[in-house]
This record gives structure tokens, sequence and C-alpha cells, in this order.
């Protein structure tokens, strides 16, 4: 059992979205759902945190950020898009300024479509990802142990 | 000196820590009228960054910290088994100088700044600390803890500026607002986790451990006060550490000129006149 | 003094040698606080609370210099150190002195500073053996760990720093309108508390209050006025 499940520590990135989303995972955080006693924390820092939330479709300015905080965020580590602008571009998707959805620039393991996304669908969406998180680490354990003894 | 008792405290002291900061975040989350996370959740986070992936962004920080957590262990252990007051002091300046060290050696702008920042906190908290040391010296004849702790004075009575002053700068050491300026807890950030920005999975969680020696080194100078009585103590340490939570809860962060004037103001005021009282009173033998 | 590290190695790891002996249990000031301490308080406790306020001060501006001096980024290639051979050999004495001062303090204190002391107080007090053994243990802590840095030097990937997500290398990162900005990192002064002004005013006005009251007590004295 690996503790990643019991204390997922979340970043939330907005990529050009209309906060509608933003607002949805900021509620999560308010005592009406209290992600809190699932062990999540918001931290700011990609260095420390496991899931990545992102929301909006992506615009050519954000690119770069998107891919530098991925980037910035030790394995194992999950990606779950927020709202539909996020999962594949939403009403902006042949917006010739958006690259219609997160996954066109990193891997994303986790979609909760809405618009916008409500917060039980959030949490839920959170769980699975914690359960694929803890698939990653034992792919990441047997992984390393593979290395050790070649 | 019973080493004994210090190799005893230090297997505890994390263990103790711990439970005292997860109860810590579970009474700050029912007073914003939360459930908040289980008791034990600062075991889980330290478990589970320790099964991280290890990143570093200069390869000397990693020293930086296990000097850190090893001296701040080495400082705890040194109080329990009842060594010099002044020694656990002086350990613990080492300890942190170490930490704003590997901050330093990021070089990172968040980092850079809070490590300042911690500079300045130390220097606010310094005098205050030793202060305590020295009106403990002049109350019990002698700078050893196991005397303090075993000695009959009811220090609380005889060193009440001193209480007072320590209670003010304690919220620094145990980094709540309104003075966790350099790192505050995730959920209060400024300047991305400040001090703690460039550190991540094994590292951070060897912070964090050390963090919950400080928290316990600190209440247990709050129990020398109450020496003659433990289980007064018990409850001294039990309704300071409330407080100390409330204060976080209500009040916004300082800002550090504010932060330094104020705790060097306790400590002038507080901490000086009742040592300086307390002398003339021993010594002129009123 | 960034950047130091990178243009003269030797001269750096001196200098950080010099600096923690000037604030650092357990090197310098261990001995030299302590006993400050430890004999203030029984004399007079206003000395002892500028000691204790002082104390704070310095660890202040010695471990800031550190800081500058430890955060080095950039430029890994090795140029070619200047420094004049006498000035390094004079550095690499002194350096070595501090360590071995710092090491062996036991010996000198019994067998060189007490029978002094002794001679010229007519008292001397020695040391406990549990502060001693408590002083060696925190000097062997110090000087073990750095060995740890051969285990930390394979283990870890690197990364830049965060810059708010802005791409980034070592010192430089993109700012606004794709332009490529330089990080720059100054140290906090406190020229509005310490500064040079303003302590200068305080300063010179107690050193004249305080000669002329020299001056009065001296000739008053000298005058058969005061005893």
């Amino acid at each position: 059992m690996t503790f990643l499940r019991k204390s997922p520590w979340i970043i939330h990135y907005d990529a050009s979205s209309c906060n509608g989303c933003d607002l949805e995972v900021i509620a999560c955080l308010t005592p009406m759902y209290d992600v809190e006693r699932f062990g999540v924390l918001n931290t700011g820092n990609p260095k420390h945190s496991d899931v990545l939330l992102i929301t909006g479709s992506v615009n050519e300015q954000n690119v770069e950020v998107v891919k530098n905080i991925y980037g910035q965020m030790p394995d194992p580590k999950v990606v779950i898009a927020v709202g539909i602008c996020a999962t594949s571009g939403g009403v902006f998707r042949e917006c010739y300024n958006v690259s219609g959805g997160v996954d066109k620039v990193i891997p994303v393991d986790v979609y909760v479509p809405g618009c916008a996304a409500r917060p039980e669908s959030i949490i839920d969406g959170l769980l699975k990802a914690l359960a694929i998180l803890e698939k990653k680490k034992s792919a990441m354990n047997a992984g390393r142990k593979a290395r050790v003894k070649s | 000196m019973n080493i004994i008792y210090g190799l005893i405290f230090l297997m505890a002291a994390p263990f103790a820590g711990g439970i005292i900061i997860g109860m810590d975040r579970k009474i700050s989350a029912r007073m914003q009228s939360r459930v908040g996370p289980p008791i034990l959740q600062p075991f889980y986070d330290v478990l589970k960054l320790f099964e991280k992936e290890n990143i570093v962004v200069e390869r000397s920080q990693s020293f930086f910290i296990l000097g850190y957590l090893v001296m701040m262990a080495f400082s705890a252990a040194l109080f329990f088994s009842g060594g010099d007051l002044l020694l656990v002091i002086f350990a613990m300046t080492l300890s942190e100088v170490f930490l704003v060290l590997g901050a330093y050696s990021a070089h990172s702008p968040f980092a850079f700044i809070g490590a300042e920042r911690e500079l300045i906190l130390m220097m606010a908290f310094e005098p205050m600390i030793l202060l305590t040391a020295g009106g403990m010296y002049l109350a019990t004849g002698s700078f050893f803890a196991e005397s303090i702790a075993a000695s009959s004075m009811p220090l609380i009575l005889l060193l009440p500026g001193v209480f007072l002053g320590l209670f003010y700068v304690m919220t620094i050491k145990l980094r709540k607002s309104p003075f966790d300026l350099s790192a505050s807890q995730h959920t209060h950030q400024e300047l991305v986790q400040g001090i703690m920005t460039e550190f991540s999975g094994a590292t951070l969680g060897a912070i964090e451990i050390a963090r919950w020696f400080e928290t316990v080194l600190m209440l247990g100078f709050v129990y020398l006060f109450f020496g003659f009585s433990p289980l007064l103590a018990l409850g001294a340490i039990i309704v300071l550490y409330f407080l100390e939570l409330f204060t976080d809860n209500t009040y916004t962060r300082f800002k550090w000129p504010l932060a330094l004037k104020s705790s060097w103001l306790a400590a002038l005021t507080l901490g000086m006149i009742n040592i300086l009282v307390l002398w003339v009173y021993i010594k002129g033998g009123l | 003094m960034e950047g130091l590290a990178v243009r003269m190695p030797k001269v750096a790891f001196m200098l950080l040698i010099g600096i923690t002996g000037m604030f650092l249990a357990p090197f310098g000031m261990l001995i030299s606080k302590w006993a400050t301490l430890r004999a203030f308080i029984d004399v007079n406790p206003v000395l002892f609370g500028i000691a204790a306020f002082g104390s704070g001060m310095t660890v202040f501006f010695w471990a800031k210099w550190m800081g500058k001096i430890i955060s080095v980024h950039g430029a890994k290639d090795a140029v070619k150190e200047k420094t004049n051979r006498d000035e390094t050999i004079v550095l690499a004495v002194l350096a070595a002195l501090t360590i071995v001062t710092c090491v062996a303090f036991p010996l000198i204190s019994q067998y060189v500073v007490e029978p002094f002391v002794a001679a010229t107080f007519g008292i001397s007090s020695q040391m406990g053996r549990g502060n001693l053994i408590t002083m060696f243990m925190m000097l062997a802590a110090v000087l073990i760990l750095p060995f740890s840095v051969l285990y930390f030097r394979k283990r870890g990937r690197e990364l830049p720093a965060y810059m708010s997500a802005r791409p980034s290398q070592a010192n430089r990162f993109s700012g606004t309108a794709g332009l490529e900005k330089e990080l720059e990192l100054n140290n906090y002064y406190l020229d509005g508390m310490f500064g040079e002004a303003r302590l200068m005013k305080i300063g010179v006005i107690t050193c004249i209050l305080l000669s002329l009251f020299m001056f009065v007590f001296a000739f008053s004295a000298f005058a058969g006025v005061l005893p």
C-alpha cells in the first residue's frame, strides 16, 4: 500500500479558463465539500505536488507554462483535466488561438467533463486519479527494481 | 545529564510532534467549520514524501537539510537529557543556519527571499530565548534543564514577563501566523512556500520531521516554567498551544519590520525588565 | 560577492571556514558566547541582554554572507584562479589554525588559558565534563556531516529552480513579451534599522556625552571633589 493515496497534494493551474471550473475547484476546499479530509492540500508549488488539476483550453501563451509545471513535478504524478474546455476545448474548440484541450500538450490521466464541472465530479475524478497514481507508483517500483537487478 | 532520557525522547519526539501537528490541523479545520484531515495525517504526508522521486535543484541541498535534521534532533536530545540550555539554543541556531544555507544554495528567487526572511525571524527570536535561559538561571541557579525541571521554584511566578515574551516569539518557531513569513502551511502560502520552495520528496520529508522535533522542543521550554507540577505543565502546554492555534487562525501575516520590531520590543520590555527585577531581588537580597 | 565560489574557489572555501568560526557553534562562537553569557548573567544582566541581542544580529549578517557565497549558479566551467600564491598560503594557514583551535580547545583551555587566568586573577573556573562532551559531540556531528555529500552526489534528478513556471535555465528566465531576463538576487541590508546614517548620529552623540562625562569625572577626581 502506498501512502500516495492518503496524502495527495494538488497544484491547480488555470490555462486560460473562464474561471468557472477554477471556482468549483476552490469550492471543493470549502466546508461544504472539504477535500482536506482526504489529506488533499492545495499547494502552489509543482515540486511539492502529486496531482495537477488543469482547467481551460490551453492557449499559445500557456503551452510552455503547462509543460514547465508538468516537468517540475516529481514522479509519480497524475494530471486531471477539469471541465469540458480542458478535456476537448469545449465551445472554444474551433478557435484559432487555443490548442483545444490539455492532452494536446501533456499526457492526461483523468478527464472530468462539465461546464462548470461540479465539485462532486471533481472529487470523483480525484479518487479515480489516486487509483491511477497507485498503479504508477507500483510501476515505478517495479522499474526501479528491474534497473537494480540488471 | 541523563543520556537514557535523551535517547528515549529522541525516539518518541517525532511521534509526539507528528500527533501534535495532526491535532493542530484537525482543530484548525474545526475552527473553520470543516471536518479536517485525520490526526495521523502528518505521518501519511511524510511517508508519501519519502515515496516520491528525488529531485534536486542543487546537489548540495540534501546535505544541508540532513544537517538541519541531525542538529535539530541533537538539540532536542540534549534538551531532554537535561543538558545546558545555552548549548541547546546554540545547536538550534546551528540547525536553522543549515536550513537557510540549504535554501540559499538553490539560487531560486522564492527560496532566496524566504531564506532572508528566515534569518530576520531568527534575529527576532534569539534575544528572547537567550533571556529565557538567563532568567531560568537566575531563578534556579543552574543552566541545566534537568535541574530546572526538577526544581521546586515556581518559575512561572518568578518569570511572568519572560513567559509572556517567550509565548510571543514562540509563534515564530511554530510557524504560525502572524509570524509565518518565511514558510507557512501549504494553505497560507506566500512566495510559493518561501524557504521550502525548492525542496521536494525525501528532503521535504526530512524538513517536516525536523519541524516535529522543533515543536516538541519549544513545548519542552514551556514545560520548564511549570516544572514544579507536571500536571499543571501539561495543562499549560495544551492551553498555550490552543492559544497559538487561535492566533494562527485569526491573525494575518505581519510584514517583516513589524515582526522584528515587535519581537524585540517584547524581549526588551517583557523579558529584560523581568530579568532586571529578578536580578535585583536575588542579588540585592531584598 | 556573488559568483566568488566560481571565480576563486579556494578563497571562497577558506572564507567559509572563517565565517563559520565567527558565529557558528561548534566552531568559533561556541566557547566565546557560552562563557560570555555565563559570566554576564551573574555580574550584570544589562550586558547579558546586550549580548543576547547582539548574538541574534551576528547570526543574521554572517549567515547572509555565507548564503551569498554558497548560492552559485551559472558558469560551471573552471576559471583559472588569479589569487597571489603568498596570499593563498597565508589564508590556508589561518584556515588550518581555525580548525585546529576549534578541535583542540580543551587542551588550550587547560594548559594555556587557565594557568594564565589563575596567575592574574587568583581564581579560575573549569568547564564541566558534561559540557565538554556535549561540545565534542556537536563538533563531531558537524565534521562528519560533509561526508554525506558523497552519498548525495549521485542521487536525484536535477531540475531548474521554480520561476513561476516560466521556462528557465540556470540564471535566465523568459519574461514578458518573450524577452529573456537575468535573475538578480540582492540581500537585505536593513538600512532603515541599522543603516550607517542612522547609527552614526546615535553613535556620535553617545560618544560625545560619554567623553564629556569621562573628562568631568577625571578632573573632579583630580581636583579632589570626588573620591
